[in-house]
């Protein structure tokens, strides 16, 4: 009997527990949500429905002119091309900054853990000590460099920059990653005669797609979001999508156009997020990584 | 062909000396089998002969040609190790293939060899899957497979059956012997079950705490083991060792009853202490009839314990002495709580030194030289 009670009323705190638990992430998840809702909405509306309407409101008349307007028509600078261009230029320095780094991190972190060297560790550390510089200390050194290599304003000379930053963490994520990997795999290798390379490309890199995953989500977000770099190292005719928003919301003069605002917005953050759809369930697998079993 | 020469090795890890000055030989052909308790250095000593570890001093040859300082690669040898090490995103086929891939060898070549040693291994129904979806026994195999493609001149085993099952354990264990019988390659292996050893092996080095403690035939190692370690750890259930004291007619045992017993050999330094040593299967509870020399003697019996085959006697021990164990009979006429008739077979008798632990005198005689 008495057990009976205890359970029933340890039942009853659970489910308050549970419940309480629900009510929270429920609220956290519209508090996050909330905005980008507002977005979605307020891009859809057009400039008398802002205006007029609730925040909050579903749009009474969908309208595509803002997307339009935003994607093909609104001026950044005195440039009036809309935002598609800057894209274009995000995705042409992100790309080779997420592939190079992922890649040469791959082979740093593999020869780091797997096949140690007199000074593998030093090398490590060294590297390592990378991932802790502010990125404002290399500001100026940095455009100094890229403007005495001719790569000032170059999109090229940006991929160039996020590429060396990346490269302290890929190769961080790669080491730990392989730390794990089983060292009679190795040694099975040596004794068969199997060379460093080959071994990378047959074996520890089909291994770690995991952490290739974290790898290019974390290069790919990193590159696209950066703010400080690409408005230090671009021009006009270079900017990545993220400078030219911010040229576009702040500079705009006349009516505050906030439908296109946030179209534009939304264009700018889609990249990040659809990688995160496609690779986000590799993401946590990846963070989550344990050992290869041989 | 296929010999390994092994001297004076040594290797440290810091401030561990982990090797003591090893000197081990094997002929072409040999199945050299390395036992000992874990952490004595086994795996470290065929690290060594693999070349993964460079030892500190010391030569090492393989076909009388010095590889102290070669690349395992270049050592002509090959691996299994106790984890198998199968490469987990290859298919067997791929495994077993791969060591050849490296070496250049044409794909139609390849395959055939695989095929070849596929059927050897009776794996072929395999050749598809990954790691993942194959049993121990099976990933143990496709282990062997890779190593046995290469066809080198000594094949290095660690402890390749320890992850396996009791039943499966023995079968494989035929098979490999099997193989060696079958290829008549040099074979290195290690193992810290002596029975596997025993069984497999033509000659057997006994290893503890780095230093090599006998090497020789199993035969001999068992029958003639070099100190109270080897004979206490090679059989199973282990050598009894009983305390007595030399005498002009032999070795005088305390029975724990009180009363002695005289067992007949050769008078060493009389008035000294010794360990008898004697083998579970050496004391029985009917006369020894034609297996040579026995002697009639009393002692209290306190336990049986049948097997089905046989009956496992526990003798009370001396004061401050260890279990003394039998093997007798299926169904023993004995009685146990009081003292019982029992034979001791002298044939197989040895006798340590109580201090050193040293062998100091076998009754067996010498198979062969090491
Ligand atoms: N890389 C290493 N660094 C330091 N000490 C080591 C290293 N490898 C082995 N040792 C030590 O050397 C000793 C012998 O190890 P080894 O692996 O050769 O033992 P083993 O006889 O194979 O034992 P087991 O039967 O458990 O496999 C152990 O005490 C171990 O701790
Ligand atoms: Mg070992």
């Amino acid at each position: 009997m008495i057990a009976e009670v205890v359970t029933g009323q340890q039942g009853m705190l659970d489910r308050i527990l549970r419940w309480s638990i629900y009510v929270m992430l429920i609220g956290f998840a519209i508090f996050y949500l909330a905005p980008f809702y507002v977005m979605v909405v307020t891009s859809l509306k057009s400039i008398d429905e802002i205006e007029t309407g609730n925040l909050m409101a579903l749009p009474q008349n969908v309208t595509g002119y803002a997307w339009n307007e935003a994607w093909n028509v609104a001026c950044i600078g005195t440039d009036c091309r809309g935002m598609a261009p800057y894209l274009l230029n995000s995705l042409m320095a992100s790309l080779p900054a997420t592939i190079i780094p992922t890649l040469i991190g791959a082979v740093n972190g593999y020869a780091l853990s797997l096949w140690r060297f007199r000074g593998s560790e030093l090398c490590f550390g060294l590297l390592l000590f990378g991932a802790f510089i502010p990125y404002q200390i290399v500001l100026l050194p940095m455009a100094q460099f890229l403007g005495a290599m001719g790569w000032s304003s170059s999109i090229f000379g940006l991929a160039f920059v996020y590429s060396v930053y990346g490269l302290p963490f890929t190769t961080l994520y790669f080491r730990n990653f392989f730390a794990s990997f089983p060292e009679d795999l190795v040694n099975a290798a040596r004794v068969d005669g199997i060379g460093f390379f080959r071994f990378f490309w047959r074996v520890a890199l089909p291994v770690s797609v995991p952490i290739i995953v974290v790898s290019v989500i974390w290069q790919f977000t990193n590159t696209w979001n950066d703010f400080l770099f690409a408005a230090s190292y671009t021009d006009a005719n270079s900017a990545t999508s993220m400078v030219a928003l911010n040229n576009f919301v702040q500079v705009a003069t006349g009516v505050k156009r906030y439908n296109v605002d946030m179209a534009a917005a939304i264009i700018t953050g889609l990249p990040t997020i659809l990688v995160y759809v496609v690779a986000g369930r590799y993401l946590l697998r990846g963070l989550m990584a344990g050992a290869v079993k041989g | 062909m296929g010999t390994l020469s092994i001297r004076n090795l040594n290797k440290s890890f810091g401030a561990l000396h982990i090797l003591k000055d090893i000197s081990v030989e094997a002929m072409q052909g040999e199945f050299l089998v390395l036992v000992g308790p874990s952490g004595c250095g086994k795996s470290t000593l065929l690290s060594a002969i693999a070349g993964l570890q460079k030892s500190d001093s010391g030569e090492i040859r393989i076909d009388d040609r010095d590889v102290t300082n070669v690349a395992p690669k270049d050592r002509d040898i090959a691996m299994v190790f106790q984890t198998y090490a199968l490469y987990p995103n290859l298919t067997v086929l791929e495994n077993i293939t791969f060591p050849l891939e490296a070496r250049g060898v044409p794909r139609a070549e390849r395959w055939k060899e695989a095929d070849r040693v596929a059927g050897i291994l009776h794996i072929e129904n395999l050749l598809d899957r990954r790691p993942k979806q194959l049993s121990g026994g099976q990933r143990q195999r496709v282990a062997m497979g890779r190593a046995l493609v290469r066809n080198p001149e000594i094949f290095l085993f660690d402890e390749p059956l320890s992850n396996l099952d009791a039943k499966l354990r023995v079968v494989m264990r035929t098979e490999i012997k099997k193989l060696h019988a079958d290829l008549g390659t040099t074979m290195v292996y290690v193992t810290h079950d002596q029975i596997e050893a025993m069984t497999l092996a033509t000659k057997i080095v006994v290893m503890k705490d780095g230093v090599v403690q006998q090497f020789g035939k199993p035969i001999d190692v068992y029958e003639r083991p070099a100190n109270q370690f080897v004979a206490g750890f090679m059989g199973s259930p282990a050598m009894n060792f009983l305390n007595g004291t030399m005498t002009a007619d032999g070795v005088q045992v305390e029975r724990p009853d009180g009363g002695t017993i005289l067992v007949p050999a050769p008078n060493l330094a009389e008035g000294e202490q010794v360990v008898l040593g004697l083998r579970p299967e050496a004391i029985s509870d009917a006369p020894f009839n034609d297996n040579g020399p026995a002697i009639p003697f009393q002692w209290p019996l306190e336990l049986l314990e049948p097997t089905g085959a046989e009956t496992i006697g526990i003798l009370a021990s001396q004061p401050g002495g260890d279990e003394i164990v039998a093997r007798l009979s299926a169904k023993p006429r004995v009685a146990t709580g009081r003292a019982v008739q029992l034979y001791m077979n002298l044939s197989n008798i040895c006798l340590f030194d109580a201090q050193s632990g040293k062998a100091l005198w076998h009754s067996a005689i010498e198979e062969g030289q090491p």
